[in-house]
């Protein structure tokens, strides 16, 4: 197992390089001078010798390769470069936005599993009774509502009318509560759904039935059997959520003002700056890599079928 | 979305009493200011890196030797007088009560090394680094000589790249620069907030406020909603929608200021080369009505580049009015008919289509569609394409395109008219080229008479006009809501100067 993951581990470098190599060329054939872009910031002209000087001094004179090979060479030892935009440290960039955007995934994923799971079962177990279309209409309702919707409409109404939580972030516990139920009912709804439409499968197998007639508990059957089954559609999913929060959630950080990785990435395109769009990318392609690795792992856990990550 | 926030507009005044009580209740004793927008803070604050100067004097942490009065005319302000000796010299006289907010006196040698050391490090400031400084022995005489005549000196010594600070205390410039204005940075987060206290040794009298806050807000709605419920006391640069939703809350003054950014009209003259369609398009346009009432007055309209209550607000100038009829008969003049009755014209067979081209800045989109329906009506097809951003300019590939810019950041014409207008001008972007105005604008390089320079601008945007080579839709009109508990929140046209000593909360 551990030489699998190790193994694992080492795609991860040509991988990494295709990827930042394939964003380079992209940010590259795009329209826009990033010195152009930052010495226009305040809607004035730059003269032209100032936008030269400003090409030179971010090394936007040198060819395309030497570009990218420079970024590589220092990426290579562990310096990321410069934002284009205002001259910090990409890594410093990205690590003051990582906080706000781990504790805003991870608070969003814990309410979502601790909404959905239960349930989706409870779903799954009284199909086609009321409490089922009423659950599945919500869902929907959940489903088509975008982020910024719900995002406003819970300011609106925990902030605004009954002043419970501040509009403006505060920092603490307390600002972190609207933005991740804000993630949490978009993605529960859709959670739900599919949960439910996996118990329902699997509470239709022939083992359930038998397991009842042994005269197996209720609760053993839903947790230790129909829950374990589902766990490996369960991880997928969660994998995934977990790779595009991580990856930053633009609307709701917006809303909230909870400036994260999203909101770094729309401000970085914006002023073409390559350096901090590169250093975000890795992270990005790192997460999914990581996340996906481990939810490979732990599908050997849960169906011992699966041998090979 | 808009509903949400209508519904807060339309309950706004049963909301505002719990707000105003919550507001209460929470008070800060120190009567701290805040203050949010969508760019209130960015990366740092010494005054000499890229745009950074805005937010130092913006603060109120720095002020510059002069500063830009309403009709952005230069005026002393660390400054206590000036005087050209000749077209190279410069000779000017600092205050002399001026203290920085560490207690060392403001002397003509700190100003010199501020200065020099913003010409050294901006590149919008390169003019000030070939100068020649000299400190006078009385400690408050600033002599500067230019290798060139440089006429707007005193208008770039308002540009708040220029902020005087004192280099020679810290080195951490990016978020503790020492200047002379009435607060001090007290906490500093990149891109999120900056802290500011009443500086107790401020050289022109008593702050009145304790302390301002200023809080990037990156939502236009959630900025309202902030306001509106009393969190915020200054929201500023709103969007014209989120505006609207604070227009039933009357514990609040919404402002509309107009600023020095235009809208420019380019015509492509490589591709448009029939002057009557160019004539035939400017007086399709009915600013008026683009402006007061599709675009809800978010945009003054404009006879000119420039101001009217400016030094070159061109009263004189003759453009062309709105006149439907004499666009339509210009068409006409020119050879085009509309043979086939679907409302365009054509000639020789092929419809009158003109490409024009915007890209996603402020109003430009809604302005687009408008500007369209009206040429329609004049019978000429306007195929709007939108940009990212503005670099299609660059390659020539438009017929007509909207234009966003800061005419007169420093007051003076000259840099605009330059850019856009000069054969190498860097937004020269419809190639235009008149023998006389290349005349004129050298001219204008070298004239020193304030009068003179006035009729120079007016000559060379009377023939620019005359040879339809660019035309102007209107000023954009900035929204500030402001908390009637604050008094002394400024908000100016050039929008560099907020808080000030007698800026407080009642």
């Amino acid at each position: 197992m551990y030489r699998k993951i190790c193994r694992r581990l080492l795609y991860f470098i040509p991988v990494l390089i295709g990827i930042s190599f394939i964003s380079f060329c992209l940010i590259y054939l795009a329209p826009g001078d990033p010195a152009e872009v930052r010495l226009t910031a305040a809607g004035v002209n730059p003269s032209a010798s100032a936008l030269a000087d400003m090409r030179v001094k971010m090394g936007l004179d040198r060819p395309f390769f030497m570009q990218y090979f420079n970024w590589l060479s220092s990426v290579l030892r562990g310096d990321m470069g410069r934002s284009y935009a205002n001259d910090m440290k990409v890594m410093d960039i990205i690590l003051g936005a990582l906080p706000s955007t781990l504790v805003m995934a991870a608070s969003a994923m814990i309410i979502t599993i601790c909404i959905s799971i239960p349930l989706g079962i409870y779903t799954a177990l009284h199909r086609g009774k009321n409490v089922d279309a009423v659950i599945g209409c919500i869902s929907f309702t959940g489903i088509a509502l975008p982020n910024f919707i719900v995002g406003i409409a819970l300011l609106y109404i925990f902030s605004y009318r009954l002043k419970l939580i501040p509009i403006l972030n505060s920092g603490g516990i307390k600002g972190m509560i609207l933005p991740a139920c804000t993630l949490a009912i978009t993605m529960s709804s859709k959670y739900i759904r599919q949960i439910r439409a996996a118990a329902v499968d699997e509470l239709s197998k022939p083992y359930i039935s038998g397991l009842r007639s042994r005269g197996i508990s209720e609760f053993d059957i839903l947790f230790k059997n129909v829950l374990k089954n589902i766990m490996v559609m369960l991880i997928t999913i969660t994998g995934i959520s977990i790779g595009s929060l991580l990856g930053g959630t633009v609307v709701v950080e917006s809303i909230f003002n909870r400036p994260g990785i999203g909101t770094k990435m729309l401000s970085a395109i914006g002023a073409r700056d390559y350096p901090l769009i590169q250093g975000l990318v890795l992270w990005i392609t790192l997460v999914f890599m990581l996340v996906n690795l481990i939810t490979d792992i732990s599908y050997t856990w849960f169906n011992p079928k699966i041998r090979n990550i | 979305m808009a509903a949400v926030l209508l519904l807060s507009s339309c309950t706004g005044s049963s909301s505002q009493n719990a707000a105003s009580q919550t507001k209460n209740n929470a008070e800060d004793k120190t009567k701290t200011i805040k203050v949010g927008s969508t760019s209130a803070v960015v990366s740092g604050l010494d005054p000499a890196v890229d745009w950074n100067g805005w937010y130092t004097v913006r603060y109120g942490i720095a002020e510059t030797l002069f500063r830009l009065d309403d009709s952005l005319n230069p005026v002393p302000w660390l400054a206590s007088s000036y005087k050209n000796i000749d077209e190279n010299t410069w000779e000017i006289k600092i205050k002399d009560n001026v203290v920085f907010s560490n207690g060392e006196k403001m002397t003509a040698q700190k100003v010199i090394d501020s200065l020099k050391r913003a010409g050294d490090m901006n590149s919008r400031a390169a003019s000030l680094k070939d100068c020649e400084y000299t400190a006078g022995s009385d400690g408050k005489t600033i002599t500067i000589k230019t290798k060139e005549p440089y006429v707007a000196l005193i208008n770039d010594l308002c540009d708040p790249y220029s902020a005087v600070i004192d280099t020679a205390a810290g080195k951490d410039f990016e978020k503790s620069p020492i200047g002379t204005g009435p607060f001090v940075i007290s906490e500093f987060n990149e891109n999120t907030k900056a802290v500011m206290k009443k500086n107790d040794k401020y050289w022109d009298g008593e702050v009145k406020a304790d302390s301002i806050e200023y809080i990037n807000v990156a939502d236009f709605d959630t900025l309202a909603l902030s306001i509106n419920s009393g969190e915020l006391d200054v929201a500023q640069d709103l969007s014209p929608e989120s505006a609207q939703t604070l227009k039933n809350n009357t514990d609040i003054n919404l402002n509309m200021t107009t600023q020095s950014r235009t809208y420019q009209l380019y015509f492509n003259l490589e591709t448009m080369k029939d002057k009557a369609v160019r004539e035939a398009v400017m007086y399709a346009l009915d600013k008026e009505t683009i402006d007061n009432v599709q675009l809800n007055g978010c945009v003054l309209p404009a006879n000119g580049a420039f101001l009217e209550n400016s030094s070159y607000g061109g009263k004189n100038l003759k453009l062309r009015k709105y006149d439907l009829s004499k666009a339509k008969e210009l068409l006409k003049d020119a050879g085009y008919t509309d043979t086939d009755n679907d409302g365009i014209v054509e000639k020789d067979g092929k419809p009158l289509k003109i490409k024009f081209c915007i890209y996603k800045r402020l109003a430009m989109e809604n302005m687009a569609v408008e500007m369209q329906s009206d040429l329609k009506k004049a019978g000429i097809d306007a195929d709007v394409t939108v940009y990212e951003k503005s670099t299609f300019y660059k390659s020539g590939d438009f017929d007509i395109g909207l234009y966003s810019i800061v005419t007169m950041p420093t007051g003076d014409a000259y840099p605009f008219l330059r850019d856009c207008m000069q054969t190498d001008g860097v937004a020269n972007f419809g190639k235009y080229y008149n023998k006389e105005v290349q005349e004129d604008l050298e001219k204008l390089s070298k004239e020193f008479n304030k009068e003179e320079r006035s009729a120079i601008v007016d000559r060379i945007q009377q023939a620019a006009s005359d040879d339809a080579a660019f035309d102007y839709m209107g000023f954009n009109k900035m929204y500030t809501a402001v908390s009637k508990d604050v008094e002394g929140y400024l908000t100016t046209s050039n929008d560099y100067y907020q808080v000030t000593k007698d800026t407080y909360k009642k």
